[in-house]
């Protein structure tokens, strides 16, 4: 049966193929099957608001596939991206700890399966789990630390070159190494690029220009290949 | 002086701190000692017990200050939890008194009192929290000035 999105559907966790070490759901056998029996599993098309920044918390998101720009809004109400979730990762979990308004906004940026827990489950679940307890402190730690280097590229950075660089340079991470180069899929418009290092999408379009005259990355629609990553580095002064 | 594990809103965890004290090791470190480097692989927490502590990223080949932690604070928690390299160092900024707790020390503490796990995890949501305000404020001024 054809699956909306053409998205493989997981319905059940206890038989997921997608987990792997390291996500909030790889989980040993009894906190696994409780997980299934607490989430609500949904598709989303892309562009889709699974929360908003100032909302009361209705619980937590796992991103068991496809991706989700979390943003935010400065005082002046422009926005800003902190952090393009990826597969595997737990959302809302701090607001939902705290019980506190969420801090950012959640989109899907493509097609992508959610499960969703209510707060009160995933607190009490967490109550019975240390190893769920262990995993949530994994998902919280790794969004600290993304924030602070979204303050720290913010603050620190030189120049808007630098810090376009340097984003290129955290997306090779998990790049496709090919004989050519580092292959990217980029999913995000220039206006988003520019959300994520705090600059205007007239710079980001004139940059990526300047970047592919001087062959330091090779544009293919949304295709990005970074041939040579040393120039980059080059270009990244801490 | 009792350790006052702080986040967000000041206020404290009295099971966390039990859990801290029955774990730590007291070490002095003199004025400009360094308590742990940018880059180095966390081996545990840090919880500042009297004095004051500068937290600083590597920039261009010098310090750049972020903050300065004081007794209460708990410092190197995410690494902990992630296993990253720890993101920036910390320094004495005055002669200062910190609990050391080993990473397997604490996780094995942990392992034994799931109640005391909630309260880490609200420490952690604590400094997500902050982080976020502080890169909403960053990019305000950054953006403004564009």
């Amino acid at each position: 049966m054809p699956s909306p999105y053409n998205i493989q559907l997981q319905d059940h966790c206890t038989r997921c193929v997608l987990h792997r070490e390291g996500q909030f759901c790889h989980f040993s056998e009894e906190p696994m099957a409780t997980l299934d029996q607490l989430k609500f599993t949904s598709v989303y098309p892309k562009g889709s608001l699974l929360f908003v920044e100032g909302e009361q918390p209705r619980g937590v998101f796992i991103l068991c596939s496809g991706r989700a720009k979390l943003t935010t809004s400065s005082s002046d109400g422009k926005t800003l991206i902190v952090k393009i979730a990826e597969p595997g990762e737990l959302l809302g979990a701090s607001a939902s700890l705290l019980g506190d308004a969420y801090e950012v906004s959640a989109e899907t940026v493509e097609p992508s399966q959610i499960n969703f827990i209510k707060r009160d489950d995933f607190l009490r679940f967490l109550a019975t789990s240390p190893e769920a307890c262990m995993h949530t402190a994994q998902q919280l730690s790794s969004k600290y630390q993304s924030a602070q280097r979204g303050i720290r590229s913010l603050g620190l950075a030189q120049t808007t070159s630098e810090k376009l660089a340097r984003l290129l340079l955290d997306w090779c991470r998990t790049g496709e190494e090919t004989p050519q180069g580092t292959r990217l899929r980029v999913l995000l418009t220039h206006e988003e690029i520019a959300q994520m290092i705090g600059t205007t999408r007239e710079t980001v379009t004139r940059l990526l220009s300047d970047f592919r005259r001087r062959k330091i990355l090779e544009v293919k629609g949304s295709s990005f290949l970074v041939p040579h990553i040393a120039e980059l580095q080059a270009m990244v002064t801490f | 002086m009792p350790c006052m594990l702080l986040y967000c809103g000041g206020m404290y965890s009295q099971s966390m701190d039990a859990l801290l004290q029955s774990l730590k090791v007291i070490r002095q470190y003199e004025a400009g000692a360094s308590i742990f480097r940018e880059g180095e692989i966390p081996v545990g927490v840090f919880f500042v017990k009297d004095g004051t502590v500068g937290l600083s990223y590597a920039m261009h080949e010098r310090s750049s200050p972020q903050r300065v932690a004081g007794p209460g604070e708990i410092l190197g928690l995410s690494a902990i939890a992630t296993g990253n390299r720890h993101e920036c160092s910390a320094t004495a900024t005055a002669a200062c008194e910190i609990g050391f707790v080993d990473r397997a020390d604490l996780l094995r503490a942990l392992e034994e009192r799931p109640a005391t796990w909630l309260e880490v995890l609200h420490f952690l949501s604590g400094e997500v929290t902050a982080a976020y305000d502080e890169l909403r404020r960053q990019s305000g001024r950054r953006l403004k000035s564009v």
